[in-house]
């Protein structure tokens, strides 16, 4: 029943127009009506306890009737459509939010000035905008260009990078090249030759002559 | 065209040169490719350049390659000129991508500004094995050269099969088994096996160990002596290992021994295995990632490695041993070497060895006082060809300089011509270092002959050894 019913007034007894929800309040007593404490009590008392008895009946109604119910299968396109509305859902939300973030248009003033600034800046600069780009950043990084330039320079009329020897060939510059052993294309024969000096290091080495060193110091005149 | 028929087309014409460049890599190499080759390599040596000969290679394994240039670089020490006439000597093999053929090189050397007067130029010879393959531009590279001795190739099939020194190694596919110089080699015998096509290699040395060690006890030491050579190598692991052919049935006396290194980037692993005193040493070397990547095929090369005679008398295979190798034999205190045609008589209770270093033999005798007899003989250098006073001269001080021994300039006598056609003198060396003055005397014998150079080496830690000493170098008798 709403506050304002038109139909209200037709509905009174005895020709009487029916009051409005509001206005039952402001309604006088009936005549020969007093009521007491006692009678404001019972009456909230009955009304508490219909109260209960509808909730106990609802929840027993339930209580039986749940069970009886099976279980409806899901349609096929149930989960399809789940998934949609939470992702449109989802969508919706994000487009909401940004939208309250995106920027706004430019102002025609903002515009001209920005178009002014930078044709102020083209008529002071010495080259057009791209020369003066290239030569800003020549001249901060000239020293690491010096640095590439010399290293190309380095590559192309030095020896370039030194190759790391494999430790044979580093043995061979451990051992006195008279000694044939130090020519040989394994690190085994200066691990021997080391272990032999250890086992008796009064004996003379027990190597042989390379073939190229005693010849080239013989025909010197050799060392006396 | 059709959408397909444009897809087909890009295909065909994407991939045809990709094809045809594997196809062209995959070509045979022919003989008249390698002479070719080799007569580039010639050129190079005749503009002095070793630089160019070495770029022309894309090494296999960078190792051999840097040695191989350094031995290079030898030859034009002192303004010489080299000329190398370089023929391909029997027949080239495949070995997967690769062919390896075996070079005869005919060098002449001359220009050399201290060359005397009556030999103003050298000719001598090198074998190599070579090792090349084709590029996707259809040029044949070479990949590998490693210098051989040039009395012929001890290996068939890539197996070193030597009884006297009672083994057998190699033959697993696709290593490459190299033969070493006896003069580069302190060992009775040694020889490198290459994994053909990558920078893995094994090496095989057979040598006697004085000090009777064990086999983990020999790879320590072992390890220990490259570390001193090498800085950058670390001792990882020593381990117990028999060889893979042995470790069902283990012959008595048989042990084995196994050692990790790293050596830089690289990665060894050193395999000692004793049977008495005579060691076989398997070194096996390569990039770390190499190593990881053919571990298969790094066992295959180990099991194939055996004792030939499992009840061989040790003392017996060791005489064997030396005897196959030096020419030498000892009997009670005599040694005696037919192939030499040398012999002495060592003084009696005195401790006899012989040693396997680089030179063609050496025998020890040793007093309970600490007195030393050493016979050693040394070969002429190859591009010398022949001894003569002034080198053997100047051979000595070399030694004597390794041993920190210095020699003054009255050190030595006169020169002294006997009946054989050699000639000898004596030198005197004074106490050296931290035992002078009361060190041990010393007195060091040469003998020149054309192609042997004889050195006695005594040294009287006792008073009473002097008069035995000189008694035994004195009982020397040469043929």
């Amino acid at each position: 029943m709403n506050d304002r019913d038109e139909n209200d007034a037709a509905i009174g007894p005895s020709g009487t127009p029916f009051p409005g929800e509001h206005e039952w309040l402001e309604l006088p007593m009936p005549p020969g009506f007093a009521p007491t404490a006692e009678f404001a009590d019972a009456a909230m008392q009955s009304c508490h306890d219909e109260e209960l008895i509808a909730d106990r009946d609802l929840e027993n109604a339930l209580r039986d009737a749940l069970p009886t119910f099976a279980l409806p299968t899901p349609s096929s396109d149930f989960v399809a459509r789940t998934v949609g509305a939470i992702a449109s859902d989802e969508s919706r939300r994000w487009h909401d939010l940004l939208a309250r973030h995106s920027a706004p248009e430019p102002s025609p003033e903002f515009v001209a000035r920005t178009i002014a600034a930078l044709a102020d800046e083209r008529s002071t600069a010495p080259f057009d905008t791209a020369v003066g780009f290239s030569a800003r950043i020549l001249r901060r990084a000239w020293p690491l260009f010096a640095i590439a330039a010399g290293f190309v320079l380095w590559l192309l009329f030095g020896d370039g990078p030194r190759q790391i020897d494999p430790f044979e060939a580093r043995l061979v510059h451990a051992e006195r090249r008279v000694f044939a052993h130090a020519f040989a294309p394994t690190a085994l024969a200066a691990a021997l030759t080391v272990a032999e000096r250890d086992d008796d290091p009064l004996a003379l080495p027990d190597w042989a002559p390379d073939r190229t060193w005693l010849p080239r110091r013989t025909a010197s005149g050799g060392p006396r | 065209m059709t959408r397909c028929g444009t897809w087909f087309t890009v295909l065909v014409v994407g991939t045809a040169p990709i094809c045809a460049q594997a196809s062209e890599a995959r070509r045979a190499i022919a003989r008249e490719e390698i002479r070719s080759l080799l007569q580039r390599l010639d050129e190079a040596l005749a503009h002095r350049d070793v630089r160019e000969y070495g770029a022309a290679f894309a090494p296999d394994h960078p190792g051999a390659h840097a040695i191989r240039m350094k031995q290079l670089e030898q030859l034009f020490v002192d303004g010489t000129r080299v000329t190398q006439e370089s023929t391909i000597a029997g027949d080239p093999r495949t070995v997967g991508d690769r062919t390896i053929v075996r070079v005869e090189h005919r060098i002449r050397a001359e220009g050399c500004k201290n060359a005397p007067a009556d030999k103003p130029a050298e000719h001598f010879r090198e074998d190599t094995i070579l090792v090349v393959r084709r590029d996707a531009a259809g040029n044949v590279v070479p990949t590998l050269e490693v210098e051989v001795p040039t009395d012929g190739h001890a290996t068939t099939n890539d197996v070193l099969r030597c009884p006297p020194c009672n083994y057998e190694f190699g033959g697993a596919p696709g290593w490459l088994c190299v033969p070493a110089l006896s003069e580069r080699a302190p060992a009775l015998e040694a020889a490198t096996f290459y994994f053909v096509g990558t920078d893995l290699a094994c090496d095989v040395s057979v040598q006697f160990d004085s000090k009777n060690r064990t086999a983990i006890e020999m790879a320590r030491h072992l390890g220990e002596s490259l570390r001193k050579r090498e800085n950058t190598a670390k001792l990882l692991d020593v381990t117990a290992w028999l060889p893979p052919a042995h470790r069902q049935e283990p012959p008595a006396g048989l042990e084995g021994a196994r050692l990790e290194l790293s050596i830089g980037a690289e990665q060894a692993v050193l395999f000692v295995v004793t049977f008495g005193a005579l060691h076989h040493t398997l070194f096996v070397r390569g990039l770390e990632t190499s190593m990881r990547q053919r571990t298969k095929n790094v066992q295959d090369l180990l099991a194939t490695y055996r004792v030939l005679d499992t009840n061989a008398d040790r003392a017996k295979a060791i005489a064997t041993a030396f005897l196959a190798h030096t020419g030498g034999v000892v009997t009670g205190q005599a040694y005696h070497n037919e192939r030499y045609g040398i012999s002495l008589t060592g003084p009696d209770g005195w401790q006899v060895q012989q040693r396997s270093g680089s030179s063609l033999f050496r025998v020890v005798w040793e007093s309970p006082r600490g007195s030393r007899l050493y016979l050693s003989g040394f070969g002429s250098p190859r591009r010398l060809g022949a001894w003569c006073p002034l080198s053997a001269d100047d051979w000595v001080h070399n030694l004597c300089d390794a041993n920190d021994l210095r020699l003054g300039e009255d050190a030595a006598t006169a020169w002294v011509e006997h009946k054989c056609g050699g000639r000898s003198r004596t030198y005197v060396c004074p106490p050296r270092g931290a035992d002078a003055p009361n060190g041990p005397q010393r007195e060091i014998f040469v003998l020149v002959q054309e192609d042997l150079l004889l050195v006695v080496d005594r040294i009287i830690a006792a008073a009473d050894d002097a008069d035995v000493l000189e008694r035994a170098a004195k009982s020397l008798h040469v043929r």
